[in-house]
């Protein structure tokens, strides 16, 4: 890319073989720490030698299924496409996974389920229609967050993104999760009941909470400007949402599976740690 | 967002956090054994904070990056490039040459969790009318910073090349 300068257009990046290296490279890498942190552990984890890698017997976990939050994709119709954080079905070979609120877990839509392993797969793509669906659970954190929010998406398709926009267009009150500072006070440990909850993940929900939360309980407003500084959202996929989903084409009988968080190590732990040790 | 093959190089939105992703691993346990675990959570956790520590503390010299790890040879398209009478290059696509050889690393690295980015272990329920089973999950959400930092840097520095031109 760098050699041909000004020549160098966004299909020749797309198909770019460097590109195609630095998307291997960032599903290696997560592979490798999957396989690095279960040997570590002596946890049992399907393996298979890192084909790619300088060292050839680098090993690394086979992974089950895979979505990736952004992504280049080459069209047929001499295009490229962007997608954020938002995946196309016809693309996803073994379900379609979204990152909830680390309290929620990890949720895998399914696809086709015709002839897998109930117990291990999750579906190829959905049908033969082609769907987009969310890789995350949107956040908000105040107005301008919200916008920038929205301008994220906005320079995407709105087809595209509609999966995404259910939320944007279709505010309600149940949508939000309200947060209060005094209920997220980490020394009031008896507002929110944790039985049964990973302690790593309540502590991290806590803190994000802690320094996001508002004074006040919140809703997303449709008033313009009626949304105060600081707030912090955690917007769920409830109900509505699933049925909205459904209706832009998720076919919802094939169902999801929710992985529920036994223990998490997040960048933020370690970070904390390392500074302050 | 489509944007057009033919368009500008810079015309592409490219982020810092590039093929960011979510890797989803089923484990070989047996229901025993993740029965076993869940009864010893704290030691579980600390078990894997103590793995993800040993990992991050990697060797600076061995993190991933662009310049120093992409595949050192040519592309056959850069191979067969060339430039006409006008000075416009023209190069094989890189689709046309795929599978020609594996593309290598041209340096080892070691793997890291990248900011926003977490490692976890997971269980569910698989319920059907013909077997019902408990499973476990590795889960993890990760990107390589450094190198895609630099690989969007120099989407940035096309952007100027083009302007100087």
């Amino acid at each position: 890319m760098g050699q041909v300068g000004a020549s160098c257009t966004a299909g020749c990046v797309c198909l770019s073989e460097e590109l195609q290296w630095l998307r291997s490279a960032c599903s290696r890498n997560r592979c490798r720490l999957i396989f690095n942190v279960c040997k570590a552990m002596g946890l049992r984890v399907p393996t298979m030698l890192d084909y790619n890698a300088c060292e050839r017997q680098t090993r690394m976990a086979i992974a089950t299924t895979e979505t990736l939050h952004h992504d280049l994709l080459a069209q047929r119709r001499d295009t490229v496409r962007v997608l954020n954080y938002c995946s196309e079905t016809r693309r996803a070979f073994n379900g379609s996974i979204c990152v909830m609120a680390p309290w929620d877990g990890v949720w895998i839509f399914h696809g086709c389920m015709q002839g897998v392993d109930q117990c291990g797969d999750f579906g190829a793509a959905s049908g033969n229609d082609h769907l987009l669906m969310p890789t995350a659970s949107p956040q908000v954190k105040d107005r301008s967050t919200f916008l920038r929010t929205q301008l994220t998406f906005s320079v995407a398709d709105p087809g595209q993104c509609s999966s995404m926009q259910i939320w944007a267009t279709e505010p309600r009150p149940s949508h939000v999760v309200l947060v209060q500072k005094a209920v997220v006070n980490r020394d009031n440990d008896e507002t929110v009941n944790t039985d049964g909850l990973d302690a790593d993940v309540i502590e991290a929900f806590r803190s994000i909470m802690f320094q996001q939360a508002c004074p006040q309980p919140f809703f997303v407003p449709d008033i313009p400007g009626a949304i105060p500084k600081q707030a912090h959202h955690h917007l769920i996929f409830d109900e509505f949402v699933l049925e909205s989903m459904t209706k832009r084409g998720w076919p919802r009988t094939q169902g999801m599976t929710m992985l529920t968080p036994m223990a998490c190590a997040l960048y933020d732990h370690w970070k904390n740690k390392a500074d302050s040790s | 967002m489509d944007v057009p093959s033919d368009a500008p190089a810079h015309a592409l939105p490219i982020s810092f956090n590039l093929f960011d992703g979510v890797t989803v691993v089923r484990l070989e346990m047996t229901e025993p054994e993740v029965f076993q675990l869940m009864q010893n959570m704290d030691d579980m956790k600390r078990r894997l904070s103590s793995a993800v520590d040993d990992i991050m503390t990697l060797d600076g010299k061995k993190r991933a990056t662009w310049a120093r790890c992409r595949p050192s040879a040519f592309p056959q398209s850069l191979e067969r490039a060339s430039r006409d009478n006008e000075g416009v290059v023209h190069f094989l696509r890189d689709d046309d040459s795929a599978g020609s050889s594996p593309i290598i690393d041209s340096e080892e690295w070691a793997p890291e969790l990248s900011p926003d980015g977490f490692i976890g272990l997971y269980h569910h329920w698989h319920r059907s009318p013909m077997s019902s089973r408990l499973c476990m999950y590795a889960v993890c959400q990760s990107y390589l910073p450094k190198a895609c930092l630099e690989f969007a840097d120099l989407a940035h520095q096309v952007l100027d090349l083009a302007h100087q031109v």
